[in-house]
This record gives C-alpha cells, structure tokens and sequence, in this order.
C-alpha cells in the first residue's frame, strides 16, 4: 500500500523530465526534417542553455537570464548550421554523424573548461528565497513551482512551434523544404538559409527547456550526452517528425523511467538503461516501422 | 601491352593476385621497426608504444567496420571493455557463487539466439517468441530438477514445437535449443569452476573474452545492422552507454565504479618466446619490453588478417556492401551476413585489445570511466585521421591520438592558465575540434584526404604546365 501511494508522485517527477525528452525530440525532428542530419549535438544545446542560465542567475534575474541564455544557445545553433552546410552536399551519412559527434564533444569539453565540472545549483523561477521552492499538494503527489514551470513551458513550446509550422510564412518555407528541397528552391525558399533557421529553432528550444529544468536538475557539463540520447529514444518512438508523437513518447519515456524502481526494485540501478533498452526492443521488434515513417513533414 | 592488361583483367580463370612487392614492403619495414624499436625507445616511449599498440588493434576493427563497409559503431568501446572486463574477472577474483549459474545460463540463451538467427533468419517478434520460449523451457526444466539429456530432450521438441506455429521448420529451431542447453551446461562445467576460484591464466581470458565479445556482437549486430546511417549510430551508441552502466552498477561482479578491478595480473609469456624477443633486444627483455613485443606481434597479426581480408572476396564484398546495398545484393552479396561477419570480427579485435590494456604492465586497473561514450569517440577519431578504408592509416591515427593524449596530460601537469583558465581535461576538445575540422574540410580522412588533395594539385600543375607548354607553341 506504501508502495502504491508513491506513484503519483513518480508519475509526476516522470512527466517533469519527459516534457524535457519530449522538447529535445522536437528539437531532432525540426533539425531532421530540415537537412535529413540527426544532430548528435542536440542535447549539448539544452546543457548550454542549463550552464548559461546557471551563471548568470548567480546575479541577475530570471528576466535577464532567460533570454540571454537562450541567445546563447541560439549562436551555438547557429554556428553549428555552418559548420554542417559546408560539407552538406558532398560528405556521406556517417561523416555528418561523425562531424556532430565532433561537435557535441567539442561544446562539451569547452563547458567543462570555463565553467568547471561540479554541478552547479540553479534558484528555483518563483522559490521562496532561492533554496527551497513552492509547493502543492495535489491527489498525494506533491508538485513543485518548478514542474509547473517546466511542463507550463512545454505546452506553451510546442503549441508555439505547432503554429509556426503551420500559419506563418517562414514555417511553411520550412516545411516545403523538408518535403521537397528542389521543389522549395524553384518557388524561391532560400533551403540554405532555412537549414541554418531549423538549427537555430531546435538549439532555441533546447535552451529554453535546459534553463527551465536546471533548477530541478542542477546544471552540469556532461548532461547534454543523456539527455540528446534519450531525446533521440522519444524521437524514434515517437516517429521522427510527428510533434504530437514526441510529446507522447517523451512523457512515457519518463514516467518509465520513474516507475521502473517501483515495479522492480533491483533494477532501480539501472534507470537510465531503460530508454536505450526501450530503443532496442522496438529497433529489434519492429525495425521496419520506424524506417517506414521517415517522411518528415512538421 | 594495354590490350594484354585488360585482358587480364577480364579474364575469370585469372589467379587470385600474388602478394606483391607493394602488398609486402610495408610489412618488411613494419617489422623491422618493430624487432628493434625497444633498443632506442625509453621507459616512457615503450609505454606510449604499448597503448598505441592497442589503439591500433581497436582502430584496425572499426576501420574494417567503419571505413570498408560503411557501417558506424559509436559503442565500440562496449567491446574493448567486454574484454577487459571479461579477462580481468577471470585471472582475478572469484565471483560470489549465486550469480554463476545466471551467468551459465546467461550464456547458454546467447548462443542459442545465435544460433536461431544464423540457421532460421528469424527476425522481429518470431525471434522474440522463440527466444522467450527458449527460455521458459530451460526455466521449466530447472524447476523440474531435469538432468541434462532429459533437459536436451525437453527443450529441442519443445523448440521443435515451437517452430511449426511461426512457420521456420522443425529441426532449425530443436538444433537451436539443442545448442542452448548445450552451451549452458559447457559453461555451467568450465566457466563456472573458472569463476568460482578466480586466478585463471589471463591466456584462458583473453580466449573467453573473444567468445563472449564475439557472441554478444554478433546478436546485437543480428540486431541493429539492419539500421541504417543514424539509427545504427544511435543504436550502436545505446548499447554503449548500456554496457557501461552496467560495468558501473554489477557490483557483485566488475567492482562498481568506486573500486574498478586493480591488481590484475600481466600476461605470462613463455619462455621460447622471451628467448626470441631477447635475441633482438641484444640482452634479456624487461617485463614492460617483453610486453611491447607481445602486444605488437598481436597488431601485426592483426594487418595481415585486415590486408589479407581487404584484398580478398570477402573484402571486394565490403566494399560493395558500402556502395550500395542494394546493387550489391542484386548481385548475390549477402550483405546481412557479411555486415554481421565484419562486426563480429571487429568486436573481437576490440575484446583483444581490452583483454591487453586490462593485463597491461604495471597499471592492472580497470574502471568503467575507461570505457565510456569519449572512448568511443576517439575511437572513431583514430579511424578519420588515419583515413576510412586505409589499413596502415591505422597506425597513423593510433600513434596520433596517443602523442596528443601524452602532450595534453603533460600540458595539464604545468599548471598553465589562459586568460585566467586552468589548462585540463582538454581531450573533449581538441578530440571534438579534430573531428569537426576533418570531416568539414576532408569527409576522407586526414591521411587519404591530403595525399588526394596533393595528387590533385600535381595534375592541376602538370595540366597547367602542359597548357603552358602549347601556348608557347
């Protein structure tokens, strides 16, 4: 019976960072469906946004950090575009694997080297003085002001890139090119110009969600590893290129992961092997249909 | 004289070509070097020889993987700690009784997978089904308290059975069954009495090492080979992170991530074989010398299996594996089982590797930070600065990487700081900025990348000095 009052609020620790693989998901899907590259960089954009926001919360407020910290990791995307266009055309899969891969470890390692290795502690958004948070209770769980923000931020995210993709102009640009590069040039979509653009998005949104969860999280320079692989995880689950799949996944990636303690307790330890383990079953079970649905149109 | 080449080369009944003067010459210098290498090079320098040896034997496999026939694997270092880990348990510490028979059987389901798969081609969820029935039934007969040849009866009709519904036959799936309990029970009898007493020849481990690699490569390549591109790469990649948590979290048996595994002993290298190395060395060899040779007679075995197999059919059917699957299936090239025969024989090269850097001279420590995601990176690293699809490239980007490694930990030992940065852990670094550079300005490799880049600006010259030529005309 004490085991049973703990699910909700596993469940909703769960949710918490499921919102976060969900939001690096959509981040793969956008950068996927742009340039057909699966960014192995992913997940060092929502560590930039985590480091960025921890050093400067130190100081300023959350106003000043937010944005600065997304800016941040907005560069990086950026930067990171360029360094992908040059051999875009001309270099195979595995040498675009390879160059991200560089990347990733590259970000990471300048992290480490200018902002240090331990973890850093972020003050919670709205706590009561910076150490502890606010708290509701809630059908037995209790919920922090932190998780309210953390998935509040995530509706409000993907809601927001739902109806770029589909009212505005640019979006639309950019889902003609995912569809049919040769198509959209014709038409006059500058596609170089809307690559560099879904990098800038999905490394935007990464930041978003690593300022928002850092409090929760701590911030640290070897986070993004994890979390781009199990972003990637809810991504494939979910079928690359769906927002609504990702969503989906990504929750129920981490409300498994939370509950996994629960249901067997000696494989409390190996937490984070669920995703991957998750992966495999599904790579072994039905390989077929996540191949299948490559088409990526957001 | 053209006409007679293209001849030759058109005609089928012509012989496999002989190994050549360019084929041979490399392996010539290559083995001088090697014999007198430890007259000139100091304590630290055998040192930084022995690691690039075993970077080598690790950048051969994933070149042959990687390079040959186009398949990524970001979790080799899954692999070299396989066999690490493996030899180090084995020569070293007895494991606690209750976990052996798990292991046993762990094992034995492995290689019946395997066998599954390789006789039946069984895929998606007829493999999961027989798998799991595999295992009810050796459960069943455990509970039972069956002996074995009642157990070998039980499950291979019980496999038997179990095939008709999923339509693969009869006997592949009982064959299969057959292997499993057959396998558990080998390793229920030796591996088991190994385990419980520890202290094996690490000769004996690095053997084991290769089988348990190489069983568990070829199920996971069974696997995750039919992935293309970024799913294999992300695939490959779990499995890695996978394996190292559990090197972290099975205390029972690596020791967890506070302790690792230390005091593991050096390989025992016979005395004929010291007597012949001493010949070269001039006097009789140190323990650290006599590993060099070893470890290095491993790498030149090693190049003249990845030359040999590059050269032959199996090696011209990489390569069209990595041309397009496609045309080279239409063409009768199994590519299935050629990805999964490269893979496995690239783990295995990997578990050698581990197995020589868990034995090393001097060090006998292992923990799982040494075999984590970073690793596999460089490993992957050592493969494009030699150059994919280049066997001597090899060598290049082994001995590359560790000069960097010794230069950076050097650089870190002065206590350097830039504009007020302490100078550390710079690996991440400069590793990333390699690959990133490399694969922008050269998607070939540095090494294949550059010597195509100079043939190109000898033409362009040659070209030019020939337009010149006429003009003057």
């Amino acid at each position: 019976m004490d085991q049973l009052g703990q699910i909700p609020q596993l469940v909703v620790s769960g949710i918490t960072s499921g919102c976060i693989y969900a939001i690096v998901a959509i981040g793969f899907s956008i950068i996927y469906g742009g340039t057909q590259v699966i960014n192995f960089a992913q997940g060092e954009f929502v560590m930039v946004g985590a480091m960025v926001a921890a050093v400067l919360l130190t100081k300023f407020s959350v106003v000043i950090a937010f944005p600065v910290a997304v800016a941040a990791g907005c560069v990086v995307g950026a930067l990171l575009a360029l360094c992908v266009l040059v051999p875009l055309k001309r270099a195979s899969v595995v040498s675009l694997i390879i160059l991200t891969v560089g990347a990733s470890i590259l970000l990471r390692g300048l992290a480490q080297l200018f902002w240090g290795e331990e973890a850093k502690h972020v003050p919670y958004f709205t706590g009561i003085n910076g150490a502890e948070d606010r708290t509701f209770h809630v059908l037995g769980a209790v919920i922090s002001a932190q998780q309210v923000w953390v998935v509040g931020v995530t509706i409000l995210l993907v809601a927001a890139t739902h109806l770029f993709f589909r009212y505005t102009l640019v979006g639309r640009a950019m889902r003609a090119c995912s569809s049919n590069p040769t198509g959209a040039k014709l038409v006059g979509i500058s596609v170089q110009k809307m690559i560099v653009l879904s990098f800038v998005m999905a490394a935007g949104l990464g930041a978003i969600a690593g300022v928002t969860v850092s409090p929760y999280f701590y911030a640290k320079c070897n986070m993004g590893t994890a979390l781009g692989l199990k972003g990637f995880c809810a991504a494939v689950l979910g079928g690359l290129g769906s927002f609504g799949g990702c969503i989906v996944a990504g929750i129920l990636l981490g409300i498994a992961e939370a509950l996994i303690g629960l249901v067997m307790p000696s494989m409390s330890d190996y937490k984070d092997a669920v995703a991957f383990v998750i992966l495999l079953i599904v790579l072994l079970v039905k390989p077929e249909g996540i191949l299948a649905r490559k088409k990526v149109v957001a | 004289m053209a006409v007679a080449d293209s001849y030759a080369t058109c005609s089928i009944t012509r012989r496999r070509p002989r190994a050549d003067a360019r084929v041979l010459l490399p392996f010539a210098v290559f083995a001088i070097a090697y014999l007198v290498a430890p007259r000139f090079a100091e304590d630290k320098v055998l040192t930084s020889l022995i690691y690039i040896g075993i970077y080598v034997l690790l950048g051969l496999g994933l070149n042959l993987l990687m390079g040959y026939a186009g398949q990524i694997s970001l979790g080799h270092a899954a692999f070299f700690g396989i066999g690490a880990y493996v030899s180090a348990i084995l020569t070293l510490q007895p494991v606690q009784e209750p976990i052996i028979p798990g292991i046993s059987a762990g094992i034995g389901l492995m290689a019946g997978a395997a066998a599954l798969i390789s006789l039946t081609r069984v895929s998606g969820w007829k493999l999961a089904a027989s798998v799991v029935a595999l295992l009810a039934l050796s459960l069943l007969c455990h509970a039972l308290g069956a002996g074995l040849v009642f157990t070998l009866m039980i499950v291979a009709v019980g496999m038997a059975l179990m095939g008709l519904p999923l339509r693969i036959g009869v006997w592949k799936p009982a064959a299969s069954g057959v292997i499993d309990i057959a396998a558990a029970a080998i390793c229920g009898r030796f591996l088991a009495r190994v385990l419980a007493n520890g202290g094996a020849s690490p000769w004996t481990g690095i053997v084991v090492g290769i089988i348990v690699t190489g069983l568990i490569a070829y199920l996971i390549g069974a696997l995750v080979l039919r992935l293309k591109g970024h799913y294999l790469a992300m695939a490959t990649l779990g499995f890695g992170v996978i394996i190292k948590i559990v090197f972290e979290k099975w205390v029972a048996v690596t020791g967890g991530s506070s302790d690792g595994i230390y005091g593991i002993p050096s390989i025992p290298i016979p005395h004929a074989m010291q007597h012949f190395f001493s010949l070269f060395r001039g006097r009789a060899v140190s323990p650290k010398e006599a590993y060099y040779y070893l470890v290095w007679l491993f790498v030149f075995a090693a190049l003249v299996l990845a030359v040999n197999t590059v050269r032959s059919r199996v090696g011209r059917a990489f390569r069209a594996v990595h041309g397009s699957e496609q045309a080279a299936e239409s063409l009768g090239v199994d590519t299935e089982r050629y990805k999964v025969q490269v893979f496995v024989v690239s783990a295995a090269l990997a578990s050698i590797a581990g197995s020589l850097y868990a034995h090393n001279v001097g060090v006998g420590f292992i923990h799982p930070s040494e075999f984590s995601f970073d690793v596999s990176v460089m490993l992957v690293v050592i493969v494009v600065l030699g150059g994919l699809a280049s066997v001597w490239g090899a060598l290049f980007g082994a001995a590359a990487i560790q000069l960097l490694k010794d230069w950076i930990l050097a650089l870190g030992k002065r206590d350097i700081t830039v504009l007020g940065l302490a100078i550390k852990g710079l690996d991440p670094i400069v590793f990333g900025t390699i690959l990133v550079v490399v694969m922008m300005v050269l998607p070939q490799g540095l090494v294949r990348g550059l010597t195509d880049l100079a043939a190109g600006a000898i033409r362009g010259a040659r070209s030019a000095a020939g337009r010149k030529g006429r003009q003057e005309q």
